[in-house]
């Protein structure tokens, strides 16, 4: 065979010249990890070690400049964990949370299982039961407050079309019904994302597991137990987890319907932090909150994040 | 063209070694698979060479020259992984063209290589198609053409046929032969399929748990495996291992566990220890006044015939050229050439004669 | 098909009908007169005739909605390149190697998952008020970013992830550099990944709002969400030309989501998820 010199220029130079080729791609894999890891240092890390600094300073002081100047202290947790309004964000976060994962969930897991049944038009329908995880929280919170307006929104329109309410319902004003208005609104961004995610999970399912089970003689409701779920469950709790997450993190759509109103009947944990920051300026007791918050969060994802693993197997 | 010296090389990862020095000369145009069981390191060994994997201690050269410290596009090889790896991008001319793209080669010989290369291949009617369009044998023959388009020092091949079936796999095992014969590169071929080791090379490396247990000629292998485990590890259906002891003496025979003794005919080595006898299937043959063994199981591969026999309780699988009138459950008498009987230690299946 | 069946497409499109209520009627309120929807009980399917496109001249007209989406779109872009090009090489970095400095920033990016934004501004305000950032472009997209780069980051790991690395180790036996392998082979096979990350950022900036009302405060600065959310303020909210606004600022939305969906379909199950 002819062969034409084709070793490179480099190779003809003394091997031990140039820097080993291995350890020049460890540094550029190291080289390439630098940008994010810049804009990670500066504005997530560094400040979250700020929160936690902060959460440490007792005292207020309005030039925030110099408030690491204020002595260091357990202050603002004793504050915070004796303010009856800390607990009570406590219990709305958590109803709050629940209550639109919940129903998000059944809803999600519902449309999901109907999609994956092919009936004619749900490629279609897919694409549009999704569109509300597009809308920006903000705009989800004008949309309900006017759907659910007390003179003339519709849905109260529709109410007395039927005869269940004579006069108008301020649903995101009354006490009783403000939590329930913006738990819908909020599952009605939230539950699309748990749609797709099952749906995917559930195609993803071996058709023929199915068809040994009808052989074995399951029913509808035994191969949703028996083959459904425990195919479907790892994402199911991932899917569960980020949603959580995302609720629990996210005010915009607190924020826009009743910023918390009416009387506190609606102020998550979020945007208990907020206000106590922006309203009152009390940047001690709001990150104080924040670091119990990113603790739990924590905690929290890491319990699912365990679920969903062991779910694998 | 080169040939390849590894000396005393090893792979760790952190603290754990996988690769124990091994050492290795490939002279320049032979044909050497590495063979043995997943994880033994053998498709390790084989980036190494390529420069894929970093070399954690020893040398690897390739023609006098250490590439320890090269990028893979400076060791001058070529390689095809198991799965191909074409670029999905490109077509079949454009994948493999790469190298020559990379090189800057002038388009009159770009366009040269890739004829011939394609001509060789039975690739002509291809050149313009995108891997996606290709079916599993074209996408193998294209990953060997882009190999060839590059003139290496050395054929590297991880696996190359393992996701064909297996009619293909026979063709291609004699395609890739032949090639080599026609460029007459140095090729190191990776598998674990025993059969293509032991047909396609000049010599084999038997790999286990990061150490070469031998090396040699296949032949020679088989003949005369170092241990137990190279003897089980080449031949199809592979080695019988009778568990038993060495009787001296006048029973010229190998006293299995169950007190029944197996005729040699032959002196034994050594004296009353514990042994493992290794019998090859088709060096055991029927024969009046042998020992009786009973039939558990018969299956006729059409040339030959595998029976699968217990004698004191243990399996010996026996391969008969032709046809066999006994029946599942009969006892027939069987004999071995004594020449054909290997021994092993128990305790770690090193070679006792 | 059968009774089963037919029961379940009426489900479906049960869900799917009460799903888009919620657009469906902000479009009315927008385009219907007054008088039909600001009823008592108005008609779910209005007199489509007497429709009139003219609230949506008036947010323009009225409202500085003009500068609010100028605004946006400017944050947007520019974060959304800082962010993908970010996200990209880190990605790439991690989806390909798993030394130290890897392990790291992968956790440090899981963990910023679970920092609210509202925590997360404390400190980016009081450290904004220091440095001058406070009321800028440029502090608006670097807080951004600290949603942007980990969503971006994960979901283009789990692109790249795809990509079989037998590709570039080929490539580089074919003579390629590292960069080289990366540029001809990696990147070109990484396209939908790139542009369902481009999609994803650009949505996940749209709908930012809670930075943009806290880091900016001059009326000339401020984005959509924040121009939108100060409608309901007002004392008299005027609903016909809040929903007109709220139509045009979901539609750009919409119709990305729309065209782009399988894409993002792939992203969301596989990028997304793997990287929570």
């Amino acid at each position: 065979m002819t062969r034409s010199s084709t070793l490179s220029a480099g190779a003809d130079a003394p091997p031990l010249v140039d820097l080993d080729f291995h350890k020049r791609q460890k540094a550029l894999s190291f080289a390439l990890l630098l940008p994010a890891a810049f804009a990670v240092l500066t504005l997530i890390l560094y400040p979250l070690i700020r929160v936690v600094e902060i959460s440490f300073r007792d005292g207020r002081m309005m030039n925030f400049a110099r408030i690491s100047e204020l002595p260091l202290g357990l202050g603002n947790y004793a504050r915070v964990l004796g303010d009856a309004n800390f607990w009570n964000a406590c219990a709305t976060s958590a109803l709050y949370v629940t209550g639109s994962v919940g129903v998000g969930f059944l809803i999600g897991l519902a449309t999901a299982l109907l999609l994956n049944e092919k009936l004619p038009g749900t490629r279609f329908l897919r694409t549009l039961i999704l569109l509300p995880w597009a809308v920006p929280g903000v705009i989800v919170a004008i949309m309900f407050l006017w759907l659910l307006d007390s003179s003339f929104g519709v849905f109260n329109a529709m109410l007395r079309d039927v005869g269940l309410l004579t006069g108008d319902f301020p649903w995101f004003v009354d006490s009783r019904s403000a939590l329930i208005s913006v738990v819908l609104a909020t599952v009605w961004k939230t539950y699309p994302l748990i749609t797709l995610t099952i749906l995917a999970a559930l195609q993803s399912v071996p058709r023929d597991l199915y068809e040994a089970a009808m052989i074995d003689g399951a029913n509808r409701w035994n191969s949703f137990f028996d083959i459904t779920w425990p195919g479907i469950k790892g994402p199911a709790y991932l899917v569960i987890m980020i949603s959580a997450l995302g609720v629990f993190r996210d005010i915009d759509i607190v924020f826009a319907t009743t910023n918390g109103g009416p009387a506190r009947a609606t102020e998550t944990l979020a945007l208990y932090v907020y206000k106590e920051a922006f309203h009152y300026f009390r940047m001690g007791a709001a990150t104080a909150v924040g670091t119990l918050m990113v603790g739990v969060a924590f905690f929290i994802a890491f319990l699912f994040a365990g679920l969903a693993n062991r779910a694998r197997y | 063209m080169a040939g390849i010296a590894i000396r005393d090389v090893r792979k760790s990862y952190g603290s754990l070694e996988v690769m124990h020095g091994v050492s290795l000369d490939i002279k320049d145009g032979e044909f050497v698979t590495l063979v043995g069981p997943s994880g033994c390191g053998k498709s390790t060994l084989l980036r190494m060479i390529a420069g894929l994997e970093a070399i954690s201690g020893g040398t690897v050269e390739i023609g006098a020259r250490v590439v320890n410290g090269l990028a893979p596009k400076d060791r001058n090889v070529a390689m095809v992984f198991q799965n191909y790896a074409l670029y999905p991008h490109m077509t079949v001319a454009e994948n493999m063209g790469y190298s020559l793209r990379l090189k800057r080669t002038p388009k009159a010989e770009y366009d040269g290589k890739i004829q011939r290369v394609a001509e060789i291949l039975g690739l002509g009617e291809l050149l313009q198609r995108y891997p996606g369009q290709l079916s599993g044998g074209q996408r193998q023959r294209v990953a060997m053409g882009r190999a060839i388009v590059r003139e290496p020092d050395v054929f590297l091949f991880d696996e190359p046929l393992s996701n064909l079936d297996a009619k293909l796999r026979v063709q291609m095992r004699l395609e890739i032969k032949e090639l080599h014969a026609r460029l007459g590169t140095t090729v190191i071929y990776v598998t674990h399929d025993q059969i293509e080791a032991m047909t396609m090379a000049d010599r084999i490396v038997v790999m286990r748990d990061g150490v070469v247990e031998q090396v040699g000629s296949p032949l020679e292998l088989y003949d005369n495996p170092a241990n137990a485990f190279v003897a089980g590890f080449l031949g199809s259906p592979s080695m019988n291992f009778l568990e038993g002891r060495l009787t001296g003496g006048a029973d010229q025979g190998f006293e299995l566990t169950a007190g029944t003794i197996l005729r040699t005919g032959r002196q034994m080595p050594g004296d009353s220890s514990p042994a493992l006898l290794g019998i090859r299937p088709e060096s055991i043959r029927i024969e009046e006044g042998g020992t009786e063994v009973r039939i558990a199981a018969i299956e006729p591969t059409g040339a030959d015939t595998h029976i699968t026999a217990s004698i004191a309780g243990q399996h010996l699988t026996i391969v008969i050229n032709g046809r066999v009138s006994a029946k599942v459950g009969e006892t027939i008498p069987v004999a071995v050439d004594p020449a054909a009987l290997r021994y092993f230690a128990p305790e770690d299946g090193r070679r006792l004669a | 098909m059968s009774i089963r069946r037919i029961l379940f497409w009426l489900v479906l499109a049960g869900f799917t009908v009460v799903t888009l209520f919620p657009f469906y009627w902000m479009v009315m309120t927008a385009i219907m007169p007054t008088d039909a929807i600001l009823a008592r009980s108005p008609s779910l399917l209005p007199d489509l005739s007497r429709a009139s496109f003219a609230p949506f001249v008036e947010i323009f007209v009225d409202k500085p909605f003009l500068i609010w989406m100028r605004n946006s779109l400017i944050v947007n872009l520019i974060c959304t390149t800082l962010s993908l090009l970010v996200a990209a090489l880190a990605g790439y970095s991690l989806s390909r190697f798993t030394n130290r400095p890897q392990q790291a920033l992968g956790a440090s990016l899981l963990v910023s998952k679970l920092v609210p934004s509202s925590l997360i501004l404390i400190p980016l305000f009081i450290i904004y008020s220091n440095i001058g950032l406070f009321n800028t472009y440029a502090g608006l997209v670097l807080a951004n970013m600290t949603i942007g780069v980990p969503l971006a980051t994960w979901l283009m790991k789990g692109f790249f992830d795809r990509i079989p690395r037998e590709l570039e180790q080929a490539a580089m036996i074919d003579g390629a550099t590292q960069l080289q392998a990366l540029r001809q082979i990696v990147l070109p096979l990484a396209r939908p990944g790139l542009a369902a990350s481009t999609v994803y950022l650009v949505l996940t900036n749209w709908s930012e709002f809670i930075f943009a009302r806290t880091l900016v405060d001059t009326p000339s600065r401020q984005v959509l969400t924040v121009g939108m959310q100060s409608f309901v303020g007002e004392q008299m909210v005027d609903w016909q030309l809040l929903m007109a606004a709220g139509t045009v600022s979901v539609l750009p939305a919409v119709i990305l989501f729309i065209f782009l969906e399988p894409f993002l379909v792939s992203g969301m199950t596989k990028g997304a998820l793997a990287g929570t």
